[in-house]
């Protein structure tokens, strides 16, 4: 395990040629295989961004290769990243729906609380806790915006990434930055006069 | 454009920002992850209902619904005096017998407000079986509007149920929902069994070990395997 800045590689250039950008009905396994492995680390990383709760992103980077897989065919060239990026983002948002109806279903009182009962660092807690008001305050932002900060902020994108990925002008993603980071401020400094005033 | 965490704290806020921000870090690239969805890919998907059902029961509960909605409105329109009232035929035992009616569609008996929400499809309510007016399955002087109430599909039927559980306490009826009939399948199945076990251990009928030891079985790696051992794990003592 290891955590790196992303590696832009594989958003400059799609890894997978010819069939893909030809448009060909046929994609091998290898292509496929190139396409995973390029891939694979940043559909976490988007995931994650989109507001994937971290226990579920394998589920959702499986669903969005699957997806990826039976579309292949259809894919007509062009920004392969984008276009996976967009297929993580509508697999996000149905996962994050069955995601709501699950928490709702399974906020068991007194049952499966095991990480409860755990001896848990200082630092451990400190850090989950900043985590988890990050996730209150994120999740209050527009979802553009939320995405452009998580993106630019914390997984270490470039606003040119962003850029490509979203299909906007780079000026557009700056502004959706601007925005977020006043909100987010705005946002945070509620949070502590609320903390204050409790 | 620089980023918020290579910009200098100037103030307590900034430096709170900053620490969240640190604190969430970006996504730990793990290679074992990598090869474990990738095995997962090749692993043959398992046979989900098709989503159409849930649909289909969604359609036919809104058109109970909006059928029992509209003959409240008219209910209460003819309570104010809005249009003359209709004679209570199911009151006067006149309702037509079968075969003797003389119109395909038969216009609703009035019902008093009271009654109009139980018109309304209830999800304790046993599966309607459509019967006919006039015919042996349907007393005379039942609310005709009972029989439009759709089934529940599995979706309305996991959620009913989560609610009983949750908001009202009440197990008993949790159970009824998730047990009678058909079992639920489909996408809700592990949520469906979940809550059986959950609503039985609050119950205390003694039958969690049991659903526990299926959960486990059909879901080794499930969400709610945590729960699951731990009803088995109270069975036994």
């Amino acid at each position: 395990m290891r955590s790196v800045p992303p590696s832009t590689a594989a958003l400059e250039e799609p890894p997978v040629q010819g069939p893909i950008a030809g448009g060909t009905s046929f994609v091998s396994p290898q292509e496929f295989e190139a396409l995973y492995s390029a891939y694979f680390h940043h559909v976490t990383r988007w995931a994650r961004a989109f507001g994937c709760p971290p226990a579920d992103i394998d589920d959702v980077a499986q669903e969005t290769f699957l997806v990826a897989r039976r579309r292949l065919d259809q894919f007509r060239g062009g920004y392969v990243a984008g276009w996976i990026y967009r297929i993580t983002q509508h697999v996000t948002r149905g996962h994050r729906r069955r995601a709501w109806l699950r928490r709702v279903l399974h906020r068991a009182p007194g049952l499966g609380v095991s990480q409860a009962r755990q001896a848990t660092p200082v630092e451990a807690l400190e850090q989950r806790e900043a985590r988890r008001q990050m996730h209150d305050l994120l999740s209050q932002m527009t979802e553009r915006r939320r995405t452009a900060f998580f993106l630019f902020e914390i997984e270490g994108y470039t606003g040119e990434e962003i850029a490509q990925l979203e299909g906007v002008a780079l000026n557009t993603v700056y502004t959706r930055l601007h925005h977020a980071r006043r909100d987010f401020m705005a946002l945070l400094a509620r949070a502590e006069s609320e903390e204050q005033g409790t | 454009m620089k980023r918020l965490s290579d910009l200098p704290a100037d103030d307590r806020l900034s430096s709170r920002a900053q620490a969240m921000i640190r604190a969430m870090g970006p996504t730990v690239e793990s290679e074992e992850r990598m090869r474990r969805v990738r095995r997962s890919l090749d692993a043959p998907a398992p046979v989900a209902a098709p989503r159409r059902g849930w649909r289909v029961g969604l359609a036919l509960g809104l058109l109970g619904v909006s059928a029992a909605a509209a003959a409240g409105s008219s209910a209460v329109s003819r309570a104010l005096g809005f249009e003359p009232p209709a004679p209570d035929r199911a009151a006067e035992g006149t309702f037509p017998s079968e075969g003797k009616l003389s119109a395909p569609f038969v216009p609703p008996v009035p019902v008093p407000a009271e009654r109009v929400v139980e018109a309304v499809p209830s999800p304790l309510s046993t599966p309607p079986t459509t019967p006919t007016p006039g015919s042996a399955s349907m007393p005379a002087g039942a609310p005709t509007l009972r029989a439009a109430a759709p089934p529940l599909s599995d979706v309305a039927r996991v959620h009913e149920a989560a609610k009983a559980l949750r908001h009202d306490g009440d197990a008993e009826r949790a159970l009824q929902l998730l047990e009678r009939g058909a079992p639920v399948t489909g996408p809700l199945a592990e949520e469906a069994l979940a809550l059986r076990i959950e609503a039985s251990v609050t119950r205390g009928n003694g039958r969690q070990a049991k659903l526990a030891t299926d959960y486990l079985a059909r879901y080794p790696h499930g969400r709610y395997r945590e729960l699951a051992k731990k009803a088995l794990s109270e069975s036994k003592q």
